[in-house]
């Protein structure tokens, strides 16, 4: 559950109703919220309110965030090298792609880049590549987490392939933005149609143009999890409110997409969780908008059962044309025994997660 | 352990006292004469917090921080500026003599060179 105060926290600097410490916290409260702006990853926002005398902290307190703050910036250059490294690679391979989420909106939407720490690497790449840049990746030492579900699966159905680099370090190569079924209907290819200049290390990258990335922030934030983080709804907020999104391109391309749904939920969880003051079109559009039953049941997929099974299930609907839809069933029914590991038991694990995701998605 | 950095030694112009301020004076005067400039590195990655600036050189796997007068001169060299123009900034910055912030200035600089952070402009 997102607290008060952790949602105060994320919307530090934006004009919200929610209000931070006016004196300092208790060891114990101070722990606490120390804590988890390390997790929610915010705390380049909790050291930035420190030092401007916005977040009441004794002395030791603010020497303590910054310290924090110091670990979570050494750990995004240390990624933003390896994700050099990776761009390399797929330069290398001729292979095109654009910076996702962490490096791109810390250097692209927020004002310092210091503000909005991130946890890894995470690149897009075209369908029709995501098999050469998966074996790019592996010749070069980065160790995949898992084997695909079965041949072919990662560049006809998978949201994306997670790595570990050669330094430990996480990186993932996306397919498309979500899992499931509003990763399906998303038409991946529009996402290669323009691109924002990243300059990262006097090198320039391309990252997501400014639409695409605000609609990839809203698909993290309303299905990446049942309690969205409340640095993803900071980051919706940040670029409708400060950078330069077109409202009517991103509405468009959304409803092309398919996902009006994902966009008005992940919009009002901003709106409501960070409590923002000010309104925006888009915000009076996301408030008055009603899911079909068949979103709800998809977006409850993901953010209520939150199993791979119920997404699984969801995505068969967007699948188009037979031949697919039996590929995508027989590689949920029979995943390849590399993807599974060894023993029979596995087996048997895997097809009991499924029947009681069916079960509880005719129950929802 | 990967995103872990070392915390270096504070660097602030507070601990300097009136015998180093002299003994190294004789040494910035030298250096000025030379007019070598210094900048970032620009294949250098760095963020700043707000009391460090927290730096990463081109090749390199392991963040370094810079504190105090370190972090302030990190920032200025935005520019290319020679040793004596690094001095003028940091004691205009500080309130204080050019002469007092050598020593800062001189082991900054060489120990970012060290580090491959700069880059340097004869």
């Amino acid at each position: 559950m997102t607290t008060a105060l952790a949602a105060a926290l994320a919307a530090y600097g934006l004009p919200s109703r929610r209000s931070l410490p006016d004196r300092p916290l208790s060891a114990d409260h101070w722990e606490r919220v120390l804590g988890e702006a390390r997790d929610d990853r915010t705390i380049g926002l909790l050291s930035q309110a420190i030092a401007e005398g916005s977040f009441a902290a004794t002395p030791e307190q603010a020497e303590a965030a910054y310290d924090v703050h110091a670990e979570a910036m050494g750990l995004a250059v240390v990624l933003e090298r390896v994700m050099l490294d990776v761009v390399d690679l797929l330069n290398g391979a001729g292979i095109d792609h654009r910076v996702l989420k962490g490096s791109a909106v810390a250097h692209l939407v927020y004002p310092d880049p210091s503000l909005r720490p991130f946890g890894d690497v995470d690149l897009l790449v075209p369908a029709h590549h995501v098999d050469r840049a998966v074996a790019t990746l592996v010749d070069a030492g980065y160790l995949r987490e898992r084997p695909q579900l079965r041949p072919g699966f990662d560049r006809r159905f998978a949201k994306s392939v997670s790595f570990t680099s050669p330094h430990g370090l996480p990186v993932d190569l996306h397919r498309t933005l979500a899992a499931g079924r509003f990763g399906l209907t998303l038409v991946a290819d529009d996402l290669f149609d323009s691109s924002a200049v990243l300059v990262l290390a006097g090198r320039r990258l391309a990252a997501l143009a400014a639409d695409e990335r605000f609609l990839h922030a809203c698909y993290h934030a309303a299905l990446g999890s049942s309690v969205p983080p409340v640095l993803a709804l900071r980051d919706i907020a940040q670029m409708l409110l400060t950078s330069d999104v077109d409202l009517t391109g991103v509405q468009r391309r959304c409803q092309a997409w398919r996902g009006q749904a994902v966009l008005a939920r992940a919009v009002v969880l901003a709106w409501e969780t960070l409590a923002l003051a000010d309104s925006v079109p888009l915000v009076v559009w996301a408030r008055s908008y009603q899911p079909s039953a068949s979103e709800r049941w998809v977006l409850r997929a993901h953010t209520v059962q939150r199993s791979g099974g119920t997404q699984a299930l969801t995505a068969l609907a967007a699948i188009r044309g037979n031949q697919d839809k039996v590929a995508f069933l027989w590689a949920m029914v029979a995943p390849q025994r590399a993807f599974l590991g060894e023993g029979r038991a596995r087996y048997w694990r895997w097809w009991g997660r499924g029947a009681s995701a069916l079960a509880r998605s005719k129950r929802g | 352990m990967a995103g872990r950095h070392r915390r270096r030694r504070r660097s602030t112009l507070g601990v300097l006292t009136s015998r180093h301020a002299a003994a190294l004076s004789y040494d910035a005067v030298v250096t000025s004469g030379g007019a070598s400039r210094w900048v970032r590195d620009a294949g250098a990655l760095w963020r700043r917090t707000p009391n460090a600036v927290v730096v990463l050189a081109d090749g390199t796997r392991e963040p370094f921080t810079l504190t105090g007068s370190g972090r302030a001169l990190w920032e200025a060299l935005g520019d290319p500026l020679d040793e004596a123009e690094l001095c003028h900034r940091l004691a205009e910055r500080y309130g204080t003599d050019e002469v007092v912030v050598a020593d800062d200035v001189r082991r900054v600089i060489t120990d970012l060179d060290r580090r491959g952070a700069l880059h340097h402009q004869p």
